[in-house]
């Protein structure tokens, strides 16, 4: 049976063994948290003044790329399918507004927190200390961002994970038989699973990441290197825009909906033909 | 023989070198060699052309202004100024003269005084002309400004100055190699010709150029020719008319040793009847004035000595000066009769202490003579014109200050300088920060790049820390175009007065004094000359030292380390069997460089100067002044013996290299561990860095560059080099550290490409944005009709249709932030018709303007930046429009990292296909395996490694040539941080999550954006416009134009035999055209609309005319064969019949 056992949790970061799980369905997950999984992001920025030394498309792209927080707004806002066109229905887009100005001799950073909601208090920059925009002297810019739910894989601002690996769990054999005690591969191990308790080279597997260091420096070839089978290590980073487990079930989730909406159309198809069960 | 003890050098560290050198290029700055050199022009050459060359009798006929003379006294220099068209005059600025196309000069004046008999009657300021300033020079007040100040007139603080603003446009001067003059160089000449050995010198004075060849031919005979002589005339009779009438005079003007009297013989007896000193000059003057009377021949020959025979001895007719231009003779010919003898080598002259880089102010004083002889001719003739009657002439009146100005200007404009070079200005190259600096560091050589020249390509060891061996170009300026090493200083010419004083006190005997005693027979001389060393000084004898020349050479460098002579006074000997000579330099662009001085084998460089050094009590200069670092000459450098590094010190060097890595120039030292490198692969970065991506200019928001860009992230590289400090390329970098790992993954990065991680790209990597500039100024035209900026009726002349016009402004001009794209107007104008005078002749006074306006070149688009509205220099309306587009990095896109890897882009993949490391890295780049194996570009592995170290240790990695962090430190830190020390990690492909096979080797490595992108390159055309002439499609992008269906393609379709696709291609597609040919005289037919039939040009309506099907091209050529009175004719038949036979 499946199952989850979780190694690590915080705000940002969770990392899971999955148990159970072919890794094909496994790395479904892995990739649907990077590309898959809603999230608010900036998508159109209207200017209405622009002094300062960066263009609009430079100031565009850095207010894309703060991340906003998405938690509530997933089930809020509607889905980018229907935001398409130039005239999306209401529900789509919100908006935030960044206003500021210098006067002479002055110099000012704007930073996320500058960019204020509009209509949605709850749709915000997770972290209000990322410098925007640096304005010399007499500069002024007055800008308008309308940002709405997006996947990552129309663009890598709309993916709430940065980081999102899936690794096998390694299982490292010493032939002891073979093994001359060289003490080789203890020198070159970078993650130090490997040491000598006894005469004997142990070998910790909760450390190795499988860099194969330990048997290209090992003559008598002692060391063998495998995997668990179906037994895969899962960690997930998130940008802050959404809970790193909430992303982990909404990665579950949009493969769910997408097999569903696989499956209806599937029956939609068998239905046409006349058959059906 | 390490004899020395370790300690005795233990505190020269690498470190304390380094600091000293750092000191040194901070000092002498990059661009500096320009500076200075034209800092002395205006301080020295200008003020010595202007009083040597300022003099006018003035002509008249009133006996009692006889003797009056103008004199040109003193020269003054004034401040950046415009005069403007309504005439006030305006202080500007470097950016003002950038954004106005305007010239940043200063006005020039010279006081000039009328004087009598001695008596000063009248002064008055004479207007000389308008100077263009050097940036950041002397007279440029921006060199005396902070970097606050700088910011406030929009310059960049870092600028390195050394250009010119000419019309708008950055202009340098590109240093000029040039063989040294006024030395002689002998050589054996090729097998066959009727020349056995010559001697060859060039003689420069005063912007005079004299090469100068004595030949021995076959028979042993000595001839010699310079310009004015138009044959080659023997040597012995230009010693008879300098004044030697006697054998024994000549003789003893060449040698004091038999053997090489005895070399003389030939010549000697070969002009027996020509006796004294008149009938040699009879001779050449019947060779350069034949057929004058014998007097005015005489003196023309007299005339031509005295002025083109070594101008660089003197040009006066003095005999003492005729004397000593006979012992250079001599001594020309002695240097040829020992290489004869086989006492000495031919001289080589690919080696760098032959040669002599001209810079700026050295070619603007040779410019500016030139145009203030003029100016003085003017003057005179203009004095002429007029009738004077006092000694109140009022100069300025007569002044015309605009031929200086308009021939310096145009020069400088165009790079045609004076003597016939061509490209000595070029247009600042502005691409990134290294372009800039390498352009100003770059040296020319005038060889014809047509021919081979292999010996001076190739890298002479005496270029060693001289010329970077890395940065040239490939191709057919390789090895003639060069960049100076960061090591070099260029000597500014020191006053050899200065030297002559010193070396007499020496106990050098001038030359002519040995030369008279050996006449009279002195018994001291004649019994010891043998055994005295010649001294020459800027390669003319000067005389001769009682001793070894060894003595006199050391004795020169103790006063020099001294602070006796100047630092830049450069002495070599030579000592072999024969010869014992010492040559002493001091003139202008000699290639030195600074070496630590050491003696016996200590250097003088002790512990307590470094201590001192180091807590800052004495500076680089002190250094120099103390002798502890001097400066040393491509000559001088033969003598000595130069330890690279402390631990090769031994009692017998000389010297120690200050700072080996400082043998590259600016481009090279971007590369990190480049002593890992395979060496074209530098010489490939060296080209590379000036095309790469980055902050050109810290104002570029202010600049109006014609094309310009600017990448959005530009990042200092984790791996350094210790240079990228001090030459700015950290404040200005042009790249970004990209994470890159080396794997074949889909197969879309063979042959060199690359694939980027599309989700890198899409958060802002190696984004850039491109700026194209276009400006229009509203021209006034005679006749009172000028352009008009506006939006353009519908009814002038090549109307664009409404839309185009669509995006302008009242006011003609687009408003920024705009939108445009290809055909979009930006500036709308209208101008008068052309040709107003025909149509008035033809009854149609045509009064329809034409359309002139600027449109978006053709593949462009993008976004007004900037729009400014000034005046031009002429006071028109000048409007620039700046229009930006941004650039994401996409599929075909130019990237390199310093190693001369290049690579286009062949694939973009979002994050969650790419491989990821067990951390959750995903590279930004894929570079594939077989990049490396036979490039064997280890540096970029090593650079890898170190990018990783550095990234993971929030530091930077000094990654300095020989002197870099050790690889093998770094592959231990590595280790330590957790990583495998190969620099390899594990991966797993992120399509199917498996563990790829083998770890993967990953690191930080820095890249480049290059400035060849898909989006200016990128056309296809199925129709559009033709040639007018030929009715061919037209030729390039810009143009719309077709793709060549060239010479191969059509070989190939011919080849395989498709004649309809022949057919269709080279005519049906591009210029088919139906002529009616007469059958009777096989010409070219036309259609009379009026009769509405054919008719042919011989027989009228009796021809029998035929349509035939023709390219328009070929129909031209009958038409030109026609016009060279050819009478072509076309042979028709039937084509069925033809093709069915019989
Ligand atoms: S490298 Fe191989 S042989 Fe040497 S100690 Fe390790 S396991 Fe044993
Ligand atoms: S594979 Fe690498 S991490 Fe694992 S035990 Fe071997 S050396 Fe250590």
């Amino acid at each position: 049976m499946v199952g989850i056992e979780i190694t690590e949790k915080n705000d940002t970061v969770l990392a899971l063994v999955l148990r159970d799980i072919p890794l094909e369905f496994a790395n479904a997950i892995r990739r649907a948290a990077l590309e898959e999984v809603l999230t608010m992001a900036i998508d159109y920025v209207v200017f209405y003044d622009n002094t300062t030394a960066l263009s609009d498309e430079i100031i565009a792209h850095r207010i894309a790329m703060v991340p906003l927080r998405s938690d509530l707004a997933i089930d809020k806002y509607r889905r980018p399918e229907e935001c398409r066109g130039s005239n999306p229905p209401e529900g789509c887009y919100v908006s935030l507004y960044l206003e500021a100005e210098t006067g002479p001799q002055e110099e000012l950073v704007i930073y996320s927190k500058d960019l204020k909601p509009q209509e949605d208090p709850e749709v915000v920059p997770v972290y209000g200390d990322i410098p925007l925009i640096k304005l010399g002297p007499q500069q002024r810019v007055v800008l308008e961002a309308w940002a709405r739910l997006g996947r990552g894989r129309e663009h890598i601002k709309w993916s709430p994970a940065t980081v999102s690996v899936l690794t096998y769990i390694p299982n490292v054999r010493v032939i002891t038989e073979r093994c001359n005690l060289c003490r080789l591969c203890v020198e070159r191990c970078p993650t130090k699973a490997i040491s000598v308790v006894n005469d004997r080279i142990v070998v910790d597997s909760t450390k190795c990441n499988l860099c194969r260091q330990c048997v290209s420096v090992c003559e008598p070839e002692a060391i063998e290197l495998d995997w668990e089978k179906d037994r895969y290590r899962l960690l997930i980073e998130s940008s802050g825009s959404l809970k790193p487990e909430r992303i982990f079930l909404e990665a579950v989730l949009q493969i769910k909906t997408k097999l569903l909406e696989f499956q209806r159309s599937f029956k939609e198809v068998f239905s046409g033909v006349g058959g059906g069960s | 023989m390490m004899s020395l003890a370790e300690g005795a050098v233990s505190h020269i560290t690498s470190e304390v070198r380094w600091r000293i050198f750092k000191d040194f290029l901070q000092d002498v700055g990059l661009a500096r060699h320009h500076i200075e050199s034209f800092n002395s022009f205006v301080e020295i050459g200008l003020k010595d052309i202007v009083s040597s060359l300022g003099v006018i009798e003035v002509p008249t006929k009133e006996p009692s202004l006889k003797g009056l003379v103008i004199e040109f006294v003193d020269v003054s220099i004034g401040t950046p100024k415009f005069y403007e068209v309504e005439g006030h005059v305006v202080d500007v600025t470097p950016m003002m003269a950038r954004l106005r196309n305007l010239t940043y000069s200063v006005p020039v004046s010279a006081k000039v005084v009328v004087k009598k008999d001695g008596n000063v009657l009248y002064e008055d300021e004479v207007p000389l002309c308008s100077l263009p300033v050097m940036v950041r020079s002397k007279i440029d007040p921006t060199s005396r400004m902070d970097r606050k100040e700088l910011a406030e007139i929009g310059e960049d603080w870092r600028d390195p100055g050394g250009y010119f603003i000419v019309n708008g446009s950055e202009r340098v001067i590109v240093a000029q190699e040039d063989l040294a003059p006024n030395r002689v160089f002998v050589e054996k000449a090729e097998m066959g010709a009727n020349i056995t050995h010559s001697a060859k010198m060039i003689s420069v004075s005063a912007g005079l150029r004299v090469p100068t060849i004595v030949d021995r031919l076959k028979d042993g005979t000595l001839v010699i020719n310079f310009p004015p002589l138009l044959a080659k005339v023997p040597v012995v009779i230009v010693m008879k008319a300098l004044g030697l009438t006697t054998d024994k005079e000549i003789v003893y003007a060449v040698s004091h040793d038999p053997e090489i009297q005895q070399e003389l013989l030939p010549s000697l007896l070969q002009v027996q009847e020509i006796r004294t000193r008149d009938d040699a000059l009879d001779y050449i003057g019947a060779r350069i004035a034949a057929g004058q009377v014998a007097e005015a021949r005489r003196k023309r020959a007299e005339e031509v000595l005295d002025r083109y025979l070594f101008p660089h001895i003197g040009t006066d007719p003095s005999p003492s000066t005729r004397l000593m231009k006979a012992l250079y003779l001599g001594q020309m010919v002695c240097k040829l009769i020992e290489l004869v003898l086989g006492r000495r080598e031919p001289d080589d002259r690919d080696h760098y202490g032959n040669r002599r880089l001209r810079l700026a102010g050295d070619l603007l004083a040779q410019l500016f003579r030139v145009a203030f002889r003029q100016y003085i001719d003017e003057l005179r003739s203009a004095l002429e014109r007029i009738t004077i009657r006092s000694g109140r002439i009022n100069v300025k009146a007569f002044a015309r200050p605009d031929i200086i100005t308009e021939r310096i200007r145009h020069a400088l404009a165009t790079g045609n300088w004076v003597g016939g070079k061509t490209g000595v200005s070029q247009m600042l190259d502005r691409t990134n920060w290294i372009s800039t600096l390498s352009h100003l560091r770059r040296t020319v050589s005038p060889l014809s790049r047509g021919q081979p020249h292999f010996e001076a390509r190739d890298v002479h060891g005496t270029q060693f820390g001289r010329i970077c061996i890395f940065e040239t170009p490939e191709g057919p300026n390789c090895g003639l175009v060069k960049n100076l090493s960061l090591y070099v200083k260029i000597s500014s010419g020191v006053n050899p007065g200065e030297i002559r004083s010193v070396i007499k006190k020496l106990g050098v005997i001038p030359a002519e004094e040995v030369y008279e005693k050996l006449l009279n027979g002195d018994p001291e001389i004649v019994e010891n000359i043998s055994s005295y060393a010649k001294v020459f000084l800027n390669g003319t004898l000067i005389g001769y030292y009682v001793g070894s020349s060894e003595t006199l050479a050391k004795a020169i460098i103790h006063l020099r380390r001294r602070g006796r002579l100047h630092p830049e006074v450069n002495v070599k000997y030579i000592k072999t069997e024969y010869v014992n000579e010492v040559y002493i330099n001091t003139d202008e662009g000699r290639v030195l460089r600074p070496l630590i001085v050491v003696e016996n084998g200590k250097p003088k460089l002790t512990e307590d100067i470094v201590s001192d050094y180091l807590s800052g009590k004495i500076t680089f200069s002190d250094l120099v002044r103390k002798g502890i670092i001097e400066f040393i000459d491509p000559d001088e450098e033969e003598n000595a013996y130069i330890a690279m590094d402390t631990s090769d010190l031994t009692p017998e060097h000389t010297h120690l290299e200050l700072w080996p890595p400082a043998i590259v120039g600016v481009a090279a030292a971007t590369i990190p561990f480049l002593e890992h490198n395979q060496s074209p692969r530098n010489t490939y970065q060296a080209a590379m860095a000036k095309q790469a991506l980055g902050l050109y200019a810290a104002n570029y928001n202010l600049r109006f560059d014609s094309r310009a860009h600017v990448l959005h992230y530009p990042q200092k590289p984790l791996v350094q080099t210790r240079f990228l400090d001090v030459i700015g390329y950290n404040d200005r970098p042009a790249g970004q550290n990209f994470v890159i790992a080396v794997l074949s993954f889909t197969g879309y990065n063979m042959e060199d490409a690359i694939i980027l991680n599309k989700s890198s790209v899409e958060r802002g990597l190696a984004r850039s944005t491109f700026f194209r500039e276009y400006s229009t100024e509203e021209l006034r035209y005679a006749g009172g009709q000028m352009d008009k900026i506006e939006i353009p009726e519908p009814s002038v002349r090549g109307y664009r249709g409404r839309e185009n016009y669509a995006l302008l402004d009242e006011d003609g001009i687009v408003s920024p932030e705009t939108k445009v794209s290809s055909g979009n107007v930006l500036v709308g104008k209208t101008s008068p018709p052309r040709f107003m005078e025909e149509y008035k002749e033809l009854g149609i006074i045509s009064t329809t303007r034409r359309d002139t306006s600027i449109t978006l070149r053709h593949g462009d688009k993008g976004v007004v930046d900037t729009v400014l509205l000034t005046v031009s220099a002429d006071g028109n309306k000048l409007v620039r429009v700046k229009v930006r587009d941004l650039r994401i990095p996409e599929i075909g896109d130019k990237f390199a990292s310093r190693h001369g890897q290049k690579g286009v882009v062949g694939l973009l993949v979002p994050q969650y296909d790419m491989p990821y490391t067990p951390d959750g890295i995903t590279p930004d780049v894929i570079i594939n395996p077989h990049a490396l194996p036979s490039r064997m570009t280890v540096g970029q592995l090593i650079e890898s490694i170190a990018g990783k170290v550095g990234a993971l240790a929030g530091r930077l990695v000094d990654g300095t040539p020989f002197y870099g962090e050790k690889p093998e430190n770094l592959r231990m830190e590595l280790l330590l941080r957790g990583y495998p020390s190969d620099g390899t990690e594990p991966m797993y492909d992120g399509r199917t999550g498996e563990l790829l096979a083998n770890p993967v080797f990953i690191g930080v490595v820095y890249y480049q954006r290059l400035h060849h992108m898909v989006a200016d390159k990128m056309h296809a055309r199925a129709r559009g416009p033709i040639q007018l002439l030929t009715r061919q499609p037209t030729e390039g992008r810009a143009r719309e134009g077709g793709l060549r269906f060239g010479e191969m393609e059509r070989d190939c379709i011919i080849g395989h035999g498709a004649a309809m696709l022949l057919q269709e291609r080279m005519l049906e597609s591009s210029d088919k055209v139906v002529v009616y040919v007469c059958s009777d005289c096989g010409l070219v037919g036309w259609f009379d609309r009026k009769r509405n039939r054919y008719v042919c040009p011989l027989h009228g309506d009796k021809g029998r005319l035929s349509p035939v099907k023709v390219s328009y091209a070929f129909k031209l050529l009958l038409q030109e064969l026609m016009s060279m009175l050819i009478y072509p004719r076309l042979i028709l038949g039937d084509k069925y019949e033809a093709i069915g036979g019989e």
